[in-house]
């Protein structure tokens, strides 16, 4: 899910997840796409989890991007979607 | 960033109406007393309320601990956390509590939480919210 261009905004990803709670959709993946200086980020030597990491070439490497802290806060709501 | 262990999952969806700008997803967890909300800031508009109503049907409580948090957009670059904007107390009258956000930009997203500390929390019986 999520276009090229909106991939790594924290609101998309929160807007697109109710979008998709409000269809009964129960499973979604991330759409990997390749980044600003080309890099794959899927297909890198560790890759950064599509996206949601910084690169191995930026500074920090690795690290959370925002769009981390709203899949997080996303998995914070804690809904057991079974009941 | 640390590792955490899988939490259990016992929380029910909770009926979130959109805005112009804001629109997300909202959770009520009987076990915590807890309602969590995640908004995303489509629109651009600085400011949204969120207001929480018909909670007499989840809970007696008549107050609330409100923790507004910002996720500030930041693209490519890393970003450490969120941050806090608001952790106080709220009031709940006529069943309705009502959460003002602010300094918000667009791209941006906010995780609330709110936690009834007093009364009697319904067992699983969802509220219904309403963001406008």
């Amino acid at each position: 899910m999520l276009p090229q261009g909106i991939q790594l905004r924290p609101a998309s990803f929160i807007v697109s997840a109710a979008y998709l709670q409000r269809a009964g959709i129960l499973h979604a993946g991330r759409t990997s796409w390749t980044e600003s200086n080309g890099y794959n980020q899927f297909a890198g030597s560790s890759g950064n989890l599509v996206g949601a990491l910084t690169r191995e070439d930026q500074t920090p490497p690795l690290q959370p991007r925002s769009v981390w802290w709203a899949i997080k806060a996303y998995a914070d709501l804690a809904v057991d979607t079974s009941m | 960033m640390g590792h955490q262990s899988l939490r259990r999952l016992g929380g029910r969806y909770v009926n979130v109406t959109a805005d112009a700008n804001f629109d997300g997803l909202a959770s009520w967890e009987a076990s915590t007393g807890s309602i969590r909300v995640v908004l995303g800031n489509v629109g651009g508009d600085p400011t949204t309320e969120v207001p929480l109503v018909n909670l007499g049907a989840i809970t007696t409580a008549a107050s609330a601990r409100v923790r507004v948090e910002r996720i500030r957009n930041t693209e490519e670059a890393a970003l450490a956390g969120m941050t806090v904007v608001t952790d106080a107390t709220f009031n709940v009258t006529g069943g309705e509590l009502r959460i003002p956000i602010s300094g918000s930009e667009v791209w941006d997203a906010h995780a609330v939480t709110v936690t009834f500390s007093q009364g009697n929390n319904a067992p699983s019986a969802p509220g219904s919210l309403t963001i406008r």
